[in-house]
């Protein structure tokens, strides 16, 4: 049987509180749990979380914000001091019940003043804490009770005497908040809801006991598919299709160069639009000698930088390593240059408004069509095959709706009063929150509202964890495949055609890892006209694939030929048309 | 902990040399806190087996020293560290703790309000356990 000192050890986190007034633990499909540590934590896609909602810290937060009513103000005073005190006496019982367990395995001098120092640090803080527990008049006797139940239950460790001071003050502080609580009551409601935002669409979630939001479908993301979803079935068609008509000499130039391509010709197409139209305004804009015109000027003349920026950003050599980097920067260029053009847009419209001359009016009109243009141009970029691309290739970005939604709380989240919050912890499963992919953002947030202001929701605590496939899976995959036949002087030259693998992918809760690199193992089959008889033959094989899919490689068999080949395949998340432009013969 | 004083030395009370050596050599020898028992009475004895349950395991560095006749180490006793004054007369002690390193008088049970309290026993032996008094 184990001392009671190292079960301790297995105890400890239940006593110890954390530092967050919600304690959410997520309970993946492999049964292991992981407690939030940040506010934007990994989730696994089918998890489910427990949260549990800490009463204590929650009455101490919101009664800080109304610490000038009577009493509020002493009693968090003593609450925060006896909660540090607790919680500093936990973690030296824990480095106490280590340091022991240590020592009986390898009794040493070292390991035994080990134990000496873990002592004399438990019981200093200890003492602290019995030092301020003598303000307490039921502390003696709470205190005495719990030691006598200790022993009489057998546990003469000294590991549970300071359990029994740790419980005495938790008794002590329940106390507290009650009375905190009854300050407070008249003063607030509590809110906490739950959405899911995918792809820029919000959908309300319900956790039970917190809302009457309904529960979403039903929704599994299978570990195990084998089978192509519908949007990678109707790639293979494409592929195959555009392979079938594209130019053979040009294939693999088209595809490595795409993605440069794709810069240059849409964004650098628009820039230079955009760049065209706003150095006629600063022409224009020039001309006009008024002091009203001036912080117009300097925006154009801030466009005009930003637009620099954009453009040499597009002409940039694209290497392997930087593309991903390279493509963020642009992305967050355009969203930023379209936030410029609407504020020019915006101050021109407010400058038509003043009392200016009739010909300056004329010059501002024709300057705010001008603006319209590239808001147009601007908006072509935004909306269209680049934006595709980039969202292909970094995770969807939620961020300003998660930021607008964080404080809206709908009508079908209960406002609940401090003493109707649910004591027990409540459940979100993600599997009832309907049909959700990786990238997805779950927002978590708990509020209050004021009862003087009950329109307006306080945040308390937002979370924002990101949805992926944490655990090892198997799934399939459809890339456009160079191969080459190995061992062999008959056909040597590259082949391109469509390939279909099904990949191990590797479980993992590494951000980087899972952003970036996502690396999957597994069966490659595809079909190559190797003797150039124009009738494709099958082949199969190993391949090791790489940032997220979109590189691949291995080795494989042509099985009509019995001939090896090496292949490597990418799966580029930009439209077809791209890969193979129209054919220059017109055949 | 089953057997009552498994973590106690009894202080011989038959032979007042050989009490005065076994006393000193105890502070000198057991590099624990102790927690010293004075007389026979039947108070110190419950206040004995309490101090015993409450040393903890065995390997716990806690130790309980029952002297059953304190007048063979009155001069001992006197000599005992006592920085913060806690001990006027000796005859009004029922137990007292000491601290490991500095061998120093860190809490006093007194005598007349029966057997140490566990909430006594419990700072006595946690007041001997810090790093200062």
């Amino acid at each position: 049987m184990k001392s009671p000192i190292v079960l301790f050890l297995l105890l400890a986190t239940h006593l110890a509180f954390s530092q967050s007034i919600l304690k959410i633990t997520e309970v993946d499909d492999a049964g292991k749990t992981h407690e939030f540590k940040s506010v934007k934590p990994i989730v696994d896609i089918n998890s489910s979380l427990t949260i549990k909602l800490d009463k204590s810290r929650l009455l101490s937060r919101i009664g800080k914000k109304y610490n000038e009513q009577e009493g509020v103000d002493s009693l968090i005073t003593r609450i925060d001091s006896l909660r540090k005190g607790e919680e500093a006496v936990v973690k030296s019982m824990e480095a106490y019940s280590r340091a022991y367990e240590n020592f009986l395995v390898d009794r040493t001098d070292e390991t035994r003043e080990a134990l000496l120092a873990a002592d004399a640090k438990r019981a200093d803080f200890s003492d602290e804490i019995r030092t301020s527990m003598s303000q307490s008049e039921s502390f003696e006797e709470d205190f005495g009770k719990l030691l006598s139940e200790k022993m009489a239950e057998g546990d003469f460790s000294t590991t549970g005497q300071y359990q029994a001071l740790v419980e005495a003050v938790l008794l002590d502080l329940e106390r507290l908040n009650q009375q905190l609580e009854a300050l407070l009551k008249d003063n607030v409601t509590i809110s906490l809801a739950a959405s899911r935002i995918s792809n820029n669409q919000v959908v309300d979630l319900n956790i039970p006991g917190f809302d009457d939001n309904p529960e979403q479908d039903y929704y599994e993301v299978s570990r195990f598919k084998i089978a192509l979803l519908p949007e990678d079935r109707l790639r293979l068609n494409e592929l195959s299709t555009a392979y079938q008509d594209a130019v053979p000499e040009e294939l693999f130039k088209n595809v490595t160069n795409s993605i440069p391509k794709f810069l240059r010709s849409k964004v650098q197409e628009k820039v230079v639009a955009i760049g065209q139209i706003i150095d006629q305004l600063l022409v224009d804009l020039g001309s006009v000698a008024l002091e009203e015109i001036q912080p117009v000027l300097q925006q154009v003349t801030l466009l005009r930088s930003s637009l620099n920026t954009l453009e040499s950003l597009s002409k940039q050599e694209i290497k392997a390593e930087t593309q991903l980097g390279l493509i963020q920067q642009v992305d967050d260029n355009v969203l930023s240059l379209t936030e410029q053009i609407v504020g020019l847009s915006n101050a021109v419209k407010e400058l038509l408004k003043q009392n200016l001359a009739s010909t300056v009016l004329a010059q501002l009109s024709k300057a705010l069509n001008k603006i319209d243009l590239a808001k147009t141009n601007i908006k072509e970029v935004v909306t269209g095959d680049i934006r595709e691309m980039i969202k292909g290739l970094i995770s969807a970005n939620n961020a300003a709706l998660l930021k607008q939604k964080s404080l809206e709380i709908s009508d079908k989240v209960y406002r609940l009063s401090l003493e109707d919050l649910p004591e027990e912890e409540t459940r979100l499963d993600l599997k009832v929150s309907g049909v959700r992919k990786s990238g997805d953002n779950l927002l978590i947030r708990l509020v209050y509202f004021d009862a003087a202001k009950p329109e307006k929701a306080i945040p308390l605590e937002t979370y924002e964890p990101v949805l992926m496939e944490t655990l090892s899976r198997v799934h399939s995959t459809v890339a456009f495949v160079f191969a080459k036949p190995v061992n062999t002087n008959i056909y040597n030259s590259f082949k391109g055609g469509p390939g279909y693998s099904i990949l191990l992918k590797f479980g993992s809760r590494n951000r980087v890892y899972k952003q970036f690199f996502d690396i999957g193992l597994g069966l490659q089959v595809a079909s190559f006209d190797f003797n150039n008889d124009d009738v494709p033959e099958l082949g199969g094989g190993i391949v090791v694939s790489v940032f997220k899919d979109y590189l691949q490689g291995g080795w494989g068999l042509n099985f009509n030929e019995n001939m090896g080949y090496s292949f490597v395949g990418l799966r580029i998340p930009i439209p077809n048309g791209a890969l193979f432009p129209a054919n220059p013969q017109g055949n | 902990m089953s057997f009552p004083y498994q973590k106690t030395l009894f202080i011989p009370s038959d032979n007042g040399m050989f009490a005065q050596k076994t006393f000193q050599e105890a502070l000198e020898k057991l590099d624990q806190v102790l927690l010293v028992v004075l007389d026979t009475t039947s108070e110190a004895e419950q206040t004995a087996i309490l101090a015993n349950k409450m040393a903890g395991e065995m390997d716990e560095p806690r130790w309980v020293i029952w002297v059953r006749r304190p007048d063979q180490i009155q001069e001992h006793l006197d000599q005992l560290s006592d920085p913060q004054s806690l001990v006027n007369d000796w005859d009004s002690v029922l137990a007292f703790s000491l601290s490991r390193a500095d061998r120093e008088i860190r809490f006093v049970i007194p005598t007349g309000n029966g057997p140490a309290t566990n909430v006594q026993m419990f700072d006595a032996y946690n007041k001997a356990s810090t790093t200062q008094a």
